[in-house]
């Protein structure tokens, strides 16, 4: 429950800081999204380009980004693996029943590549945003979605009070574990099966504050004349500056640089 | 008199008792035909012990709770009618027990927008309210602060901030030191009174610690659902052995007194200060 790293924020005077949420959000999918068309190796090198560009803008040092990585570390291992021995083609090398292949290892390294600029593009969009600017961004651009009935407002506030309570739960976890501690209660030892098992007295008490919790919370909030996103105004509207627009325009930019290349090569 | 701010006649609230089953084990009555008034301005003290009745009361007077028949009138307004309910909510205030169960916002500034951001104020307007409100808490240094990193007694300033913010006529403070160490608790009461004294809003505190409705206009004392006790803070002090039967307490200095009269000492009826206390003494 220690060090949830989930949208954290880092405070710095940057252009990408006081950029609106909604380019910021918009412009990382659209990223993501062109990454999964990049095939040559001029793509990948704008697509780093671009996302090692950002980084400097952002202030942000590089070094508390990939320590932030370290968490996917473990999935692009095995999306590289699977890829350098799985994929079908002409052989390279191959010892005892694997095989390596040219196009396998092109695959794997195409994988590494996309999967770290993925994680590096959503780690700067996480680092200059504050969770509450994220989720009111989420809560406009998912707006359109309400002609299929999606409660959107209902969605990006329950985003917004998971994260003011994350550090409330995780203190009252540690509360609990250290009172079942002192009752003699062992988290740490025995095989995995005796410590998920050790975990019930845990999550017990934890899931039952928690209801209590969200009783009182949605009895204060209807004291607060709260009724839903009908007609509700904010401290702080979203409004386009001209930074956002000429931010959309230099994504723009390169956007079409990016499917240039893809076309080209 | 101007009209009543909040005024209830034969308010009653029963609920079904079960056992572990789900069984209906039968009803308790947790208020009994409470009929008051609340004049506009007024500091009025609702004291009692667990089960008194004094929470159900103060979801009444929200709306949160609602009579089955004609019997709480905010500002005039009827709490039945639920077209009412944004009124009168924007009218009575209701501070909880609990300040992290009541903080909706991440930033301090934010959350104390979430109600009038409900009300639909305009953004300027919002803005405006929450400074004011700030400034009233003496919370501006805390202003982008999350909540998380205040003191039990700055979170609950900032739940009647938001509260304030609403701009309401009258508070209705539910137990809001019932979690706050005594530092807390002090700064708590000592805001309530600010607010009532300079601002002129109603405040009605709820509470088990008798010492903070000492300074209260008017007390009432609940038992079972029922008044069982009304007046000035010095009347019904004055009754130490009728609140000791309901299992209520007397501050420290007035139970001292108390056992000296009793003990043949000249002194006056109630005495609700040590600064009292010395000066009967040393006559």
């Amino acid at each position: 429950m220690r060090g949830i790293s989930i949208g954290q924020y880092y405070q710095a005077d940057s252009p990408l800081h006081v950029l609106d949420p909604r380019v910021k959000l918009l412009c990382t999918l659209a990223y993501i999204i062109i990454l999964f068309f990049a095939d040559n190796p001029f793509a990948y090198a704008l697509a780093a380009g671009f996302a090692f560009a950002m980084v400097f803008i952002s202030t942000v040092p590089l070094r508390l980004i990939l320590r932030g990585m370290r968490g996917v570390l473990f999935l692009a291992l095995v999306t590289v693996l699977f890829n350098l021995f799985l994929t079908p083609g002409e052989e390279l090398l191959s010892f005892w029943i694997f095989t390596v292949t040219r196009e396998g290892a092109e695959m794997a390294a195409m994988m590494a590549l996309r999967l770290f600029l993925l994680v590096l593009a959503s780690s700067v969009m996480t680092l200059t945003t504050t969770p509450n600017k994220l989720t009111d961004a989420l809560e406009r651009g998912m707006r359109p979605l309400r002609v299929f009935r999606v409660p959107v407002h209902e969605i990006a506030m329950m985003m917004s009070i998971a994260l003011r309570f994350i550090p409330i739960l995780s203190e009252e976890t540690e509360k609990i574990r250290k009172a079942q501690m002192a009752r003699g209660a062992a988290f740490d030892e025995g095989n995995v099966l005796k410590r998920a098992k050790s975990l019930i007295p845990l999550l017990v008490p934890l899931f039952v504050s928690s209801f209590r919790r969200a009783s009182d919370l949605a009895l204060a909030m209807e004291a607060r004349c709260y009724h839903g996103g009908k007609g509700r105004t904010r401290l702080h509207p979203l409004r386009y500056e001209a930074r956002d627009v000429i931010a959309y325009l230099i994504f723009a930019a390169f956007l079409a640089g990016m499917i240039v290349l893809i076309r080209v090569f | 008199m101007p009209e009543a701010i909040v005024k209830t006649r034969n308010l009653t609230y029963e609920y079904i008792r079960r056992d572990a089953e789900g069984n209906p084990e039968g009803v308790t009555t947790a208020v009994d035909h409470l009929s008051l008034d609340i004049a506009p301005g007024a500091f009025v003290a609702i004291v009692g012990r667990n089960g008194s009745g004094k929470s159900t009361f103060a979801r009444h007077l929200n709306a949160l709770l609602v009579p089955e028949e004609s019997a709480v009138w905010i500002n005039g307004m009827d709490t039945r009618e639920e077209e009412k309910h944004l009124d009168i909510r924007m009218t009575a205030g209701m501070v909880f027990q609990n300040p992290d169960n009541q903080i909706i916002g991440q930033v301090v500034e934010e959350d104390i927008a979430f109600g009038p951001e409900n009300m639909g104020v305009p953004t300027e307007e919002i803005r405006l309210r929450v400074d004011e409100a700030l400034q009233l808490l003496k919370l501006e240094k805390k202003r982008l602060d999350s909540p998380n990193r205040l003191s039990g007694g700055q979170k609950q300033r900032v739940s009647i901030a938001g509260v304030l913010a609403m701009r309401p006529r009258c508070i209705v403070l539910d137990e809001p030191t019932a979690m706050l160490d005594p530092q807390g608790r002090a700064e708590v009461i000592r805001t309530a009174h600010r607010l009532n004294r300079k601002e002129g809003i109603t405040v009605i505190l709820i509470t088990h610690h008798m010492e903070e409705a000492v300074d209260a206009d008017h007390i009432i004392v609940l038992d079972k659902g029922k008044i069982a006790m009304q007046g000035s803070p010095r009347e019904v002090f004055a009754r130490v052995e009728e609140l000791r039967a309901l299992r209520l307490s007397v501050p420290q200095v007035t139970y001292l007194a108390y056992l000296l009269r009793r003990k043949g000492l000249a002194l006056p009826d109630a005495i609700l200060t040590v600064e009292e206390l010395v000066e009967a003494l040393t006559v």
